[in-house]
């Protein structure tokens, strides 16, 4: 029996009527890495013993008789995420060696759920990035064209899903880090609300936008793991205590009479040809399902990045700097009598200015910059009263539609090394992304056309905590076009 | 806007990094060119504000009760593995005072 690009949905069948076991899933998945990884570079670790001893006990529970849409399952995990016992590293050099002490709450209910946890994949240092080439380990490869990058920050779960090395993988989104990687890779990547998923457990950058989410083979699968791993945590205060809904009740219902906003100054000429005549098209299939489509405009959109570039570096600046290899991380070996370093400050900077990546040093820079006394108001202040009001507008809007789409990345995925030398260029990949983060709205990226040969993603975004929206939208247009049943040749 | 070698110098003694001369230079062609970026934000309109991206409608602050819980000594065993230098259970750092 093939087990090639099934979805989750597949597979439970295939589980639940016997006809597979989990460790047979597994072992197909760990195959497909040992064999594709070593030139995809998606995962940083593999857990192969204790993923198959995980999956012998979820072949228990199965044959106990015990339903679950995950029980089984194999999945791969952004290392940024803590895992108990097991290395989480950050892509960085800061926490090469680090072990998490405990689980992430993410982590304790896919486990709970009996999800096989295959591995953990690589990122920009910290999540801080579009490209996934600031890892200070390697560069992991799109699987549609291997001198291009996967895009970032997820760029290994990404890349992971894309060449199915896994059922499904999560990743983190702060500005944009699961949907833009996703449009790269051809797959679907789902940012839900701000507060709906916990982040106990995932190493903090902005605290005020991170969110982690499911980046999967479809629609449905993305609101089958949401469905998992949503829910308040006691041990993150700033998650929402609304009730998390069933989100495949509906899933499947028309969309007729749904009303989708089309940003109209985002169809402009600073869209790749091939993905503004994608994106048209994707509009079409919409309305033939019956959608109303509406033009819109979100002015202050623009400044979403400008916004992004004060508030993620002031935020991060300041959760970073209790990485300092003391309690844990890059140290420098010194003498606590004090003969080599004496002084205390001497070895935080040494020890953060040997392990930090370029781009980690940047960003620390530029928060400790806009934050420090005389800058703060005309920084920080203003950029927090602008957030205010991409807020605000897209509130407005919400008055009007249910839905607004959008391109999720202007271009496909770009070559490998062609934008390094060029920050503020990166930061541009997230133009159409960021908004929604910074207004905590929910989005998903799903493949939406190809263009010279490379995949492109069509952005959903709802109104706050209307994700179930969203994969009623998204599982519509998936059942009317087949952009994510295309995988590539690897 | 370019920044100045004193001024990276001091944004990085104030985030305790340790830079080289190269980094240095880098860093401050390439802050000054996002500040100049970012600087387009004083032509956004905000004057109708009168909140700053407070957003008081589901945030709101969820407090608890101040307590110390007991952690997992698994946990705390990893926990101190981690650390570079200890004594007795605990961190050793270097002299402050």
């Amino acid at each position: 029996m093939s087990l090639d690009k099934i979805t989750i949905r597949e597979a439970r069948k295939l589980l639940d009527d016997k006809k597979i076991t989990s460790l047979e899933l597994t072992d197909f998945f760990l195959k497909r890495i040992s064999e594709l990884d070593r030139n995809l570079k998606t995962c940083i670790s593999v857990f192969i013993d204790s993923a198959r001893e995980d999956a012998r006990k979820a072949d228990e529970r199965i044959a106990q008789g015990e339903k679950g849409d995950l029980l089984g399952i194999p999945y791969l995990l952004k290392d940024i995420i803590l895992t108990k016992g097991k290395k989480t590293t950050a892509a960085s050099k800061m926490l090469e060696n680090y072990i998490a002490p405990y689980d992430a709450t993410v982590v304790k209910k896919l486990d709970q759920a009996g999800a096989i946890l295959l591995g953990k994949t690589n990122l920009d240092e910290f999540a801080h990035g579009a490209s996934t080439e600031n890892s200070a380990f390697f560069i992991t490869k799109n699987p549609w064209d291997i001198t291009r990058v996967p895009g970032g920050s997820s760029g290994g779960s990404s890349a992971a899903v894309a060449a199915d090395l896994c059922m499904f993988a999560l990743g983190s989104d702060t500005g944009g880090s699961i949907r833009q990687p996703a449009s790269f890779c051809g797959v679907t990547g789902l940012k839900p609300s701000y507060g709906r998923v916990s982040r106990f457990g995932l190493m903090a950058m902005t605290s005020s936008t991170d969110v982690i989410g499911p980046l999967t083979k479809n629609v449905e699968d993305a609101a089958i793991v949401l469905k998992i791993i949503a829910g308040e945590d006691k041990f993150d205060l700033t998650s929402s205590q609304k009730i998390v809904e069933d989100y495949l009740k509906n899933i499947d219902r028309a969309i007729k009479g749904l009303k989708i906003g089309v940003v109209k100054e985002f169809l402009s000429a600073e869209l790749e040809e091939g993905v503004y005549s994608g994106i048209l098209e994707a509009i079409e299939v919409f309305r033939k399902l019956g959608a109303e489509i509406i033009d819109i405009s979100l002015p202050y959109n623009k400044y979403s990045i400008p916004v992004y570039y004060i508030i993620t570096p002031s935020e991060l600046s300041a959760n970073l700097a209790r990485l300092d290899g003391i309690r844990y991380g890059y140290s420098l070996k010194f003498n606590p009598k004090g003969q080599s370093v004496e002084n205390i400050n001497e070895i935080y900077a040494k020890n953060r200015g040997e392990s930090f990546g370029p781009e980690a040093k940047r960003r620390i820079m530029l928060g400790t910059y806009v934050l420090s006394s005389g800058y703060y108001d005309a920084y920080y202040k203003k950029a927090m009263a602008v957030k205010e009001k991409i807020k605000q507008e897209f509130k407005n809007i919400f008055n009007q539609v249910d839905l607004i789409i959008t391109p999720t990345s202007p271009h496909t995925a770009f070559k490998i090394g062609q934008q390094v030398n060029d920050p503020l260029k990166m930061y541009l990949e997230d133009v159409f992304v960021t908004g929604p983060s910074l207004a905590g709205l929910p989005a998903i990226s799903m493949p939406a056309g190809f263009s010279k040969g490379l995949p492109f993603g069509l952005q959903i975004i709802a109104d706050r905590f209307e994700e179930a929206k969203i994969f009623q939208a998204g599982f519509n247009y998936q059942k009317e076009t087949d952009w994510h049943k295309k995988f590539p040749n690897i | 806007m370019s920044l100045t070698k004193e001024e990276i110098k001091k944004i990085a003694e104030l985030a305790r990094l340790e830079l080289n001369d190269v980094e240095i230079s880098k860093y401050q062609n390439q802050l000054g060119s996002v500040l100049d970026y970012i600087d387009m934000l004083k032509e956004a309109d905000c004057s109708d504000l009168d909140i700053l991206g407070l957003d008081l409608e589901d945030n709101f602050n969820r407090t608890r009760e101040d307590q110390s819980v007991n952690w997992p000594e698994d946990e705390i065993k990893i926990a101190l593995e981690q650390v570079n230098e200890k004594e007795n259970g605990q961190v050793k750092v270097n002299r402050v005072m």
